[in-house]
């Protein structure tokens, strides 16, 4: 559960908390915020309770706690996610999945999404008796905060399978949820054999279980996806060998279980989890070479490469016979998505413009209108999807309706219309674009009209409109999983009806990009049907007859016909996908592969018995385990989520103190109260000394106290003598004297991710101040007895990006302005910054370049915590939790370390930057698997600094300096960054006096 | 015939029954992708995959049938108007959203082509209308194309301002003389008006229209009426009384009966009503039963005072929702108030 999906909530949903809707029973909240999503509440709740008692008796499993499932339609496209920590909650996303490639598999979604979260929670939420004392020591399980550090070994202790890497969570999901629904999942992938029997054809490498994490599920162009095929793979290869009970133990948190999950794998397979995977790799090895042999049995499919670039995922490609090109969307590692030409005479592949928010294996719906030399397509494909179009002959990009929600795009060239499939409230509807809008005749495709709007649980996808615009082709899956070829008459569809004919059903092998030939006699596309994606046409003007045209090795994938002996497909390798052309030429024979599900089930008809029937009315009886109906108001859910005991800084003191974290399950509102002690004897005697004022400690400066919160979006903080845990380790303090109280209320003006555009409005009130909160080095004694409230506005835009394998962004634009006033004994103190950074993306892979800038002028002379700016140092802690990369803050200043004579304080500033981000260097295999590192970058920086002031002085800094981070991860979850950094800063108003700092720091989370 | 070709030929006669069947039909199946099963394709080797035969099950869901409203194109562009989403949240329009004539009346071209009319949104809005709605009188003159006629005349309006005609409209005699032809053809005389305002009724014997009318018993009475010598000398009047409308009208018991009403009189005076009755619409809508059966709803008002109707009056794909039956349907259920929230919650 992310704060993005609470974010997402706060958008759509109106401020007033009265719009949530809950079904409350004794295990379930299921909360709702759409009347659209109406109709399937029933259902999903009979679903959920279904789904409960049967991993009650598999898992032996009892919840701790109620489960809050939010019923959403963020997305285009179904999604889920699960957590129990601190609170059990499931997001589940309605819309239809995405069938591209068959990477997930058709069926009723509500009803295996339920089955599918439900296993995170149970493999979260189990516990032993030892997991049960410590929730019972800290009043709940502790979710890690890195303000608390100590936090997170809390929370090892009260939920420990939280500490698991990701394969192992989808793994064990998706391998039950194949059997729970009668053999529909990726247990019986067709798009995982082929992975694994590309890799094993390839020789390439299959990842170990910490290469997966450390370097697959990020460098490689299937992303996260990994973690699913590779779980689900290793699931299914314990469950062949040693049955599938074994893996139910495995995941079993029971009393005589080991807390890790590593651990306990050794103790049911008897032997290391790296010893385990390995097997599993031999094991592949021998599976997949038969299967490449059953292939062989008749002749493998030749090809010829067009280019030998691989370019990850791909879109449907259009051929534009004119300039010899196919256009398509690309996303692959080292570049952002963008739409691309390749051209077929050279095979050159050329960008043409960026995709904002590409899917993950589709990149985005193209279309194309040859006669006009456009391109249509999709952006914001992971969301709610944007319809644009791309000029070929001007390069202009333009973007046509926002939020249309519609993909699957086919261009009517009889009368200019684009066709597609909408996604929303869990339905399919075949939508048309007209050209023209009446309304505004300079608005090209601004309008959409709902066509025809299928029944709940089929789902419509890959469709194309025939030349003479009469015929429609569709795939179209329904909630058993079978999925049919279907020919539409565009006439009916006109009149909202639906008028089909069927050409084949491919059972539970989808039919994939089944398109018009240009005469439109043939349908081309590609199916599994042999388990293998070959391709296949359809005579139109022969009975609908199918023949085969390939009999791959890997797969085939998106054909066009190029002439009478030429086909255009991307074929799969372990890189991506392909450009080849194949022979346009029907096969005999075709031949088909084994699939290891298959064996399994066969060898261990337990798995049978795993079938859970899609709950009916009858069989859960919803209304009569409904306690309460109503609204969900996030006040009345508040609860203690954990409490414990910190350690904490002072100044250059230790101190101890207890939190408390309160909240309602979804997040909405979020409190956690501080209280601390810091013994006036307890000197620290790590930290620098360089600062007086922090080696002394009044006896009223001993407690503190500290409350956070957030209700919608105001979030507020009080402070009484502010600590922090990092003071403990290092030059930067944030500890301050005095009692301060805010009120944030952010707002975002745009959200158009990654463009995003937020105003924050902030007051506060300081009380006691020794020096300014916000610069340690501007030291302000005599204001201890005022009292002074600020006001501030801020607005902040950014739009970055950053490709596949990417660890920061690569380009884009960052600018902030912000504006305070301070008030005191009847004075205004205002002072405003703003800052503007810009990165472009350099040819060499992951290497860019980025200019960055700030400005800033307090309008007054008087010095008080509030009037100047301070300028030093890296900014990092040794131990820290703010963000690795502080040079780039507009009050760093490398080189000149606050323990350096001289200081910078100012009035009016200007700051540039320029940074070299260098492409990040990836490990595979450093470390073990519950501490290992997977990657380090260097950046290399230089600054410039002017600044002007009456009561110090004007400076004019400069310096060159470098830093490398380098990427820890603890118990699979627990990411950490080391950096190291080295600068030489020099005063140009000084006979350029050098000054130097080393920094070492230790990020500790996320 | 031999048994076999019977046979055959029987088979042939089902088949072609059949086909026929179907395109009479209009060649429309219920798809659905269980009901074509794959009968494998040439050469290929069908790949061997578990698949429980169990999974039959029905999902068993609520309400579907509402969702083909909100995927419907004009509902979401409307809910993406800001005027709509208010004028779902506004408590007249959820009134009337229950009010089956409302629904009806929102149907028809005539109110949707109208309701974009700034006269007829005042008139609307206005109280006297509203009453003058529940008055059956009205309600049947509003069917009377003469009246319609006389209501688009300039003169009748300006003369309706008049206290003189209010005050003689309610007076028997009038109307008897007013619908004797007699009348209107000395009123196109202008030496009668002249006369009258100058009084010298011995010219004015001479004309045998004069004549005529003098031996009338009704008009012996008016002539002594001091509102009627008033009116004469008015050149509305003048020209009120030579249209030959007004003369039909006058023959109307209905309209003798409301002449005496002073919400109507007000009425009539109105400049809104007297630009409105020029158009073709409303005239149309006046004759619709749901119109004024709505009309007299004080929600409908309400409605024409609140300026997200006006707003939104203009915009088509409204009037193209309010055509839309499942949306008309929804409005009249329980639902309509949880789409309400919707429309205040989804797009804020």
């Amino acid at each position: 559960m992310t704060r993005n999906l609470v974010y997402l909530l706060l958008t759509l949903v109106s401020p007033s908390w009265a719009q949530l809707n809950m079904i409350e029973t004794k295990d379930m909240r299921l909360v709702s915020y759409d009347f659209g999503h109406k109709y399937v509440l029933p259902h999903a709740g009979r679903c959920f309770h279904s789904a409960l008692d049967f991993h009650r008796k598999l898992f032996d499993y009892e919840p701790t706690e109620k489960i809050t499932v939010l019923i959403q339609d963020f997305g285009d496209f179904g999604n889920g996610g699960a957590t129990a920590v601190p609170r059990n909650a499931i997001s589940m996303g309605l819309s239809p999945f995405s069938y591209t490639f068959e990477t997930s598999p058709a069926g009723e979604r509500v009803f295996s999404l339920m089955n599918h979260e439900l296993v995170h929670v149970v493999a979260l939420d189990n516990s032993g008796h030892t997991d049960r004392f410590y929730q019972k020591l800290f009043f709940g399980k502790v979710s890690p905060t890195n303000t608390n550090p100590i936090s997170a070994y809390y929370s090892y202790l009260t939920s420990p399978r939280r500490y698991s890497p990701r394969w192992y969570h989808e793994g064990i999901a998706s391998y039950v949820e194949t059997w729970m629904s009668g053999g529909i999942g990726l247990a019986m992938g067709s798009y995982d054999e082929m992975v694994f029997r590309t890799r094993v054809l390839e020789n390439a490498r299959i990842y170990t279980a910490q290469g997966l994490e450390s370097e697959g599920t990020t460098t490689d162009f299937q992303g996260k996806t990994n973690s699913y095929l590779y779980g689900t793979r290793f699931m299914g290869y314990l469950s062949n060998e040693y049955g599938p009970d074994k893996i139910i133990e495995w995941v079993k948190r029971k009393d005589g279980s080991r807390r890790s999950y590593s651990a306990q794998f050794k103790n049911v397979f008897g032997k290391s989890l790296n010893n385990g995977w390995r097997d599993w790799l031999r094991f592949e090895r021998d599976w997949q070479n038969k299967n490449v042999e059953r292939l062989k049995e008749f002749p493998i499919t030749e090809t010829q490469s067009i280019t030998e670039k691989t370019i990850g995922s791909v879109s449907y490609p259009h051929y534009d016979q004119k300039r010899n090109k196919i256009y398509m969307a690309v996303n692959y590692p080292g570049k952002t998505p963008h739409l691309a030409a390749l051209h077929l005479q050279d095979g050159k592949l050329e960008k043409l413009a960026d995709i904002k928010g590409a899917a993950l294996f589709y990149v985005s719906s193209v279309t194309y209108d040859a006669e006009a030399d456009m391109l249509y397509f999709t952006t914001d494909n992971d969301a709610w999807r944007d319809l644009n179009s791309y000029n070929i002959k001007t390069g202009k990009v333009k973007r046509l309706q926002k939020d249309f929600r519609t993909g699957d795009l086919a261009f009517n060239k009889t009368d200019k219309s684009i066709w597609g499939i909408k996604h929303l409230n869990g339905f399919s509807t075949i939508v048309r674009i007209p050209k023209e809008n009446p309304e505004d005749p300079t608005a090209d495709y601004s309008l959409w009209e709902q066509k025809y709007t299928l029944p709940y649980g089929q789902d419509i996808f890959d469709i194309d409109v025939s030349p003479d615009g009469k015929l429609l082709s569709a795939a179209v899956s329904d909630y058993r999983g079978n999925q049919s070829l279907f020919l539409f008459n565009v006439d009916s569809l006109m009149i909202n009806k639906a008028s089909v004919d069927t050409i084949f059903n491919f059972e539970v092998s989808s039919p994939q990009g089944f398109r018009f030939t240009d005469d439109g006699q043939y349908l081309y596309g590609s199916s599994y049907y042999t388990g293998v994606s070959n391709i296949f046409k359809v005579d139109l003007k022969d009975s609908l007859r199918i023949s085969a045209m390939s009999n791959a090795v890997t797969g085939f994938f998106r054909p066009i016909k190029i002439n009478d002996t030429k086909l255009f497909a991307f074929n799969f390798t372990s890189e991506g996908f392909q450009p080849v052309y194949i022979p346009n030429q029907p096969l005999e024979d075709v031949s088909s592969i084994e699939f290891l599900g298959n064996e399994t089930i066969e060898k261990y008809p337990v798995l049978k018995s795993w079938e859970l029937p899609i709950a009916t009315p009858q069989q859960v009886n919803l209304d009569e385990l409904i306690q309460k109906q109503g609204q969900y108001s996030p006040g009345k859910h508040i609860k203690v989520n954990s409490a414990y005991p910190i350690i904490t800084g002072y100044k250059n003191f230790v101190g101890f103190g207890y939190t408390v974290a309160l909240g309602d399950p979804l997040n909405f509102r979020e409190f956690e109260v501080t209280f601390a002690y810091t013994p006036q004897n307890w000197i620290n005697g790590m930290a620098s000394e360089s600062d007086p004022t922090d080696l002394e400690m009044e006896s009223d400066e001993q407690f503190h106290v500290s409350v956070l919160g957030k209700i919608g979006r105001f979030s507020f903080s009080a402070h009484h003598n502010q600590a922090n845990f990092y003071d403990l380790f290092g030059p930067t303090k944030t500890s301050r004297r005095g009692t301060t109280a805010r009120v944030d209320y952010t707002r975002t003006l745009l959200w158009d991710l990654p463009r995003k555009l937020d105003l924050v409005l902030g007051t506060g009130a300081f009380y006691g101040l020794q020096k300014s909160p916000f610069f340690q080095q501007v030291e302000t004694a005599g204001y201890e007895d005022s009292l002074f409230v600020n006001f501030d506005a801020s607005l902040i835009y950014s739009n970055l990006k950053g490709s596949i394998g990417a660890v920061d962004a690569e380009k884009g634009v960052r600018a902030t302005s912000r504006s305070l006033s301070a008030f005191s004994n009847g004075q205004a103190y205002s002072t405003v910054i703003g800052s503007f950074d810009v990165g472009v993306q350099l040819p060499v892979k992951h290497l860019s370049l980025w200019f960055r800038t700030a400005f800033g002028n307090s309008f007054s002379e008087t010095l008080n915590p509030f009037t100047r700016f301070g300028f030093a140092a890296f900014g990092n802690n040794y131990i820290d939790y703010q963000g690795a990369r502080r040079y780039r803050n507009t009050f760093s200043f490398p080189g000149l370390s606050f323990d350096a004579d001289q200081f910078i304080i100012a009035k009016s500033f200007g700051k540039g930057m320029i940074e070299f981000v260098l492409p990040p260097i990836r490990f595979r295999e450093l470390g073990g698997l519950n501490l290992y590192s997977n990657w380090m970058q260097f950046m290399l920086f230089s600054s410039s600094l002017i600044t002007y002031d009456k009561t110090f002085s004007n400076n004019h800094f400069v310096n060159v300096g470098s830093q490398v981070d380098i990427k820890i991860v603890i118990f699979s979850l627990l990411e950490s960054t080391f950096s190291i950094g080295y600068a030489n800063a020099f005063d140009l108003n000084n006979n350029n006096k050098r000054f130097s700092e080393w920094m070492f720091s230790l990020k500790l989370l996320r | 015939m031999e048994k076999s070709k019977k046979v055959f030929l029987g088979v042939v006669a089902v088949a072609i029954i059949a086909a026929a069947g179907y395109y009479m039909a209009g060649g429309t199946f219920n798809f659905s992708a269980e009901d074509a099963e794959g009968s494998g394709i040439g050469g290929v080797k069908k790949a061997k995959k578990y698949k429980s035969e169990n999974a039959t099950a029905e999902v068993d869901l609520e309400g579907t049938e509402v969702q083909q409203l909100l995927q419907n194109d004009q509902f979401q562009r409307m809910m993406s108007d800001k005027n709509f989403r208010e004028l779902m949240k506004s408590p007249e329009f959820t009134e009337l959203a229950k009010n089956a004539q409302f629904l009806e009346l929102a149907k028809s071209p005539a109110f949707t082509d109208l309701a974009k009319n700034a006269q007829f949104l005042d008139l609307a809005k206005s109280s006297t209308f509203t009453d003058l709605a529940k008055n059956p009188a009205f309600v049947e003159l509003g069917k009377n194309a003469q009246f319609m006629d006389l209501a688009k005349s300039p003169s009748f309006a300006e003369l309706a301002k008049s206290p003189s005609f209010s005050e003689l409209m309610k007076s028997p005699q009038f109307m008897d003389v007013a619908k004797n032809p007699a009348f209107a053809e000395l009123a196109k005389n202008p030496a009668m008006m002249d006369l009258a305002r100058s009084s010298q009724f011995a010219e004015l014997a001479k004309n045998p229209a004069f004549a005529e009318l003098a031996k009338n018993s009704s008009f012996q009475e008016l002539a002594k009426n001091p509102a009627f010598v008033a009116l004469a000398k008015n050149a509305q009047f003048a020209d009120l009384a030579k249209n030959p409308a007004f003369a039909e009208l006058a023959k109307n018991p209905v309209f003798v009966e409301l002449g005496k009403n002073a919400q109507f009189m007000e009425l009539a005076k109105s400049p809104a009503f007297a630009e409105l009755a020029k158009n073709a619409q409303f005239a149309d809508l006046m004759k619709s039963p749901q119109f004024l059966e709505v009309a007299k709803s004080p929600q409908f008002a309400d409605l024409a005072r609140n300026a997200q109707f006006a707003d939104l009056a203009k915009n088509p794909a409204f009037s193209d929702l309010m055509k839309n039956q499942t949306f008309t349907e929804l409005m009249k259920s329980s639902q309509f108030s949880q789409l309400e929230k919707m429309a205040s919650a989804s797009f804020e």
